[in-house]
Formats: C-alpha cells, sequence, structure tokens
C-alpha cells in the first residue's frame, strides 16, 4: 500500500538509503542530514514529502522554506530539490510535486532540476531562469582600487551585518559556509559562498577529470559593488578560503563585466521558480540544496 | 471515448496502441514517465477540452483514470 506523508526529521535516517541513489561520492550523509534541519527557522516542522510503500521510503522531493524581504514586501520561498522515486513507483512521481504546489503564496524554486524535472515544471507553468555560471580568476593586475575594505573572516563579517543580512549569516553556518562583505564609499555588499570542489571536466585537461577548489557565490547583496570591487575580492577569498578562483551566477551580475573572468566551461545551465510577483532576478540559491549539500 | 483516450495516450507515449488496456498503469509501461504523464496530460486537455489540475494529475495512475475523470466531467 504506497501513501505519502510529510517529511519529519526523525525521517532522514529512512530516506537516506534513497540519496544513495544520487550516486554522488561528494556527497556525505552528513551534507544529506542538512536537508532535515530547520536553517531558516520557516520549515514548520515538514522537510519535504515522502512516498511510502508501507514501512519502506520508495519515493522524496525535500522542500526548504525561508523568507525574504524585497522592496519592504516578505516573500515565502520553497525551494524543492532532491526529487526522487524508485522506478517501480514512478506512477505516483507527481504526487510529490502536487504536495510542494499545494503550498500556497509561496515562490517555488528549484535550482538544480535535472532535464527531466526541468520538462515536467515548464509544463506546470514555473519560469525557467538561466543559471549559467562565470568564473572570475584571482589576478594581480587590474583597477584594485583601494577604497574599499574586504572582510572575509565570518565574525567581523556578522558583527558588520544587521536585519535580513545577518539572519542570512547565522542561518548559513554550515562548515562549508563562507562569507565576505565589501565595504566602499558606494556602499556594502556582502557576499554568501561556499568553498567546494568542481569537477573540471576531461575535455578541459589533460588529465581527465579533476576536481579543482572554488568559492560558490550564492549571494550578493549589491551588484554594482560587487562588479567595481570583484577583483580585490576574489584575490582575498583566494588568499583566504586557498581557492583557484570564484564561481558565480551570471544573472546575479546584472549585466556587469567583472575583469579576468569568463563562462564556466560546459555550457548553460537553466533552472526554474514560479511566483507571481518576484523575477529571475530576486532569486538565488540561500536556503538550497547548492548551499546545504555543498553543490 | 474509450478508443480515442488510448490512442491519444499511445500518441502520447509513442507506443502502438494494441499494446494499450484500460487498466495499463504507468508502472507497466517503460515510456509512461513523470515526464510522459505531464505529456498525456497536455494532450487530454487538448483532445477533450478539459483542464486537470495538479492535484488531479498525481491521482490519474490508469487509462480507466482518465476516462473516469473525463466521464465525471
Amino acid at each position: 500500500m504506497v501513501s505519502m506523508c510529510d517529511a519529519r526529521a526523525e525521517d532522514f535516517e529512512k530516506v537516506y538509503p534513497l540519496f544513495l541513489e544520487f550516486n554522488n561520492p561528494y556527497v556525505t550523509k552528513e551534507h544529506w542530514r542538512q536537508l532535515f534541519v530547520d536553517h531558516s527557522g520557516c520549515q514548520d516542522g515538514r522537510f519535504g514529502y515522502i512516498l511510502f510503500d508501507g514501512e519502506d521510503a520508495v519515493g522524496f522531493l525535500g522542500t526548504t522554506f525561508s523568507e525574504r524581504t524585497f522592496g519592504g514586501e516578505k516573500f515565502r520561498f520553497c525551494n524543492m530539490s532532491n526529487w526522487i522515486v524508485k522506478n517501480e513507483y514512478r506512477g505516483h512521481s507527481l504526487g510529490l510535486l502536487a504536495k510542494v504546489m499545494a503550498n500556497k503564496n509561496v515562490t517555488i524554486t528549484n535550482i538544480s532540476p535535472s532535464p527531466q524535472v526541468l520538462k515536467i515544471c515548464q509544463k506546470m507553468g514555473f519560469t525557467l531562469m538561466d543559471t549559467t555560471e562565470r568564473i572570475i580568476l584571482p589576478s594581480l593586475t587590474g583597477p584594485h582600487r583601494r577604497s574599499a575594505k574586504i572582510l572575509t573572516k565570518r565574525g567581523d563579517v556578522e558583527a558588520a551585518l544587521s536585519g535580513e543580512q545577518f539572519k542570512i549569516c547565522r542561518d548559513h553556518s554550515l562548515p562549508w559556509n563562507h562569507h565576505a562583505l565589501i565595504r566602499s564609499p558606494e556602499g556594502e555588499c556582502y557576499l554568501m559562498m561556499n568553498r567546494s570542489e568542481q569537477t573540471i571536466s576531461s575535455e578541459q585537461t589533460i588529465k581527465g577529470n579533476v576536481r579543482v577548489p572554488f568559492a560558490r557565490i550564492h549571494h550578493l547583496s549589491n551588484a554594482d559593488v560587487f562588479a567595481k570591487y570583484a577583483d580585490r575580492l576574489v584575490l582575498a577569498v583566494a588568499a583566504d578560503l586557498k581557492v583557484v578562483g570564484t564561481i558565480v551566477d551570471e544573472r546575479t551580475l546584472r549585466g556587469h563585466k567583472i575583469w579576468h573572468s569568463f563562462p564556466r566551461p560546459g555550457g548553460a545551465r537553466t533552472a526554474a521558480f514560479k511566483s507571481s510577483k518576484l523575477t529571475a532576478l530576486d532569486i538565488d540559491n540561500l536556503y538550497s540544496e547548492m548551499v546545504l549539500l555543498n553543490y | 471515448m474509450e478508443q480515442k483516450l488510448i490512442t491519444v495516450v499511445a500518441a502520447a507515449l509513442g507506443v502502438d496502441p494494441e499494446l494499450l488496456k484500460l487498466d495499463s498503469a504507468a508502472g507497466e509501461i517503460e515510456a509512461w514517465d513523470s515526464v510522459a504523464q505531464i505529456n498525456i496530460v497536455s494532450e487530454v486537455e487538448e483532445e477533450f477540452g478539459v483542464s486537470i489540475p495538479i492535484e488531479k494529475i498525481a491521482e490519474l495512475h490508469t487509462i480507466r483514470d482518465f476516462l473516469l475523470y473525463l466521464g465525471a466531467k
């Protein structure tokens, strides 16, 4: 008998074997567990939906809730991730999505969908958004304007923040979450990023697939300030986190060009969201599997 | 309506209509995955002039389910 229910924190061990079917050697059990932790204080005890056959979990769709403010108005977000259903139960897959879509007055995001899931989202009225990434390399040449101060120590950054940015910093406190702040005469830019090893495929190297450490920006609060001081920020982050470069979503740069940067090899990526008011420019990777699982 | 529905489902799945019966279900037909289910729904909506809500889509597991849904409309 197949049934569906809310995923509670205590269900993690039942669902964990399903996560192994994603076959991602870089995501550990502790990473997966983060999908069942309330980082935002908005989960109401629910972390997604589980499909059960008797006592066995045969399907899962994760939901990470958060609240953000745009133009003085609060918006509730539901990021869906890690949708997996055992093959013999695939007829019930859409039931999980129906549960997510039953959440009213929320912006639903799907940041890293598979091509199949993207097709389903599209049919369900989601808006596609470009998530093509740009790699910025540290360099000693460039304008390196000295008028800004760059903070990369977590304690310093947190002490300098207030309001929603402070909460974002507090909510993203996993060992692989990092923070930076650019303080300039033009204003401040707060950045939340992960340090993660990214695969550079064999087409780009002579040694086959290699894993290289990057800082990956998941949120930046001010694209104008970031663009102006990106060279200094990237250099500081490279030294602090011991990374070869910084990755940022092209979309979040809002058209700014950055020195010593190029599109990430491997082609364009697409994600999807469904919102009555917000646009792709309002959506970033905070409170998503990208930051929780350190993709 | 029965035969028309089977023809519509077969076309959406890209399979021979002869292979389908009213009780053919998503779990039994290799091509009938979630994406195919959405394609079936789109085709059924167009051919029969109905709009199927998402929560209902998730409950339609067999061709007979579609038939009953259309019959109830």
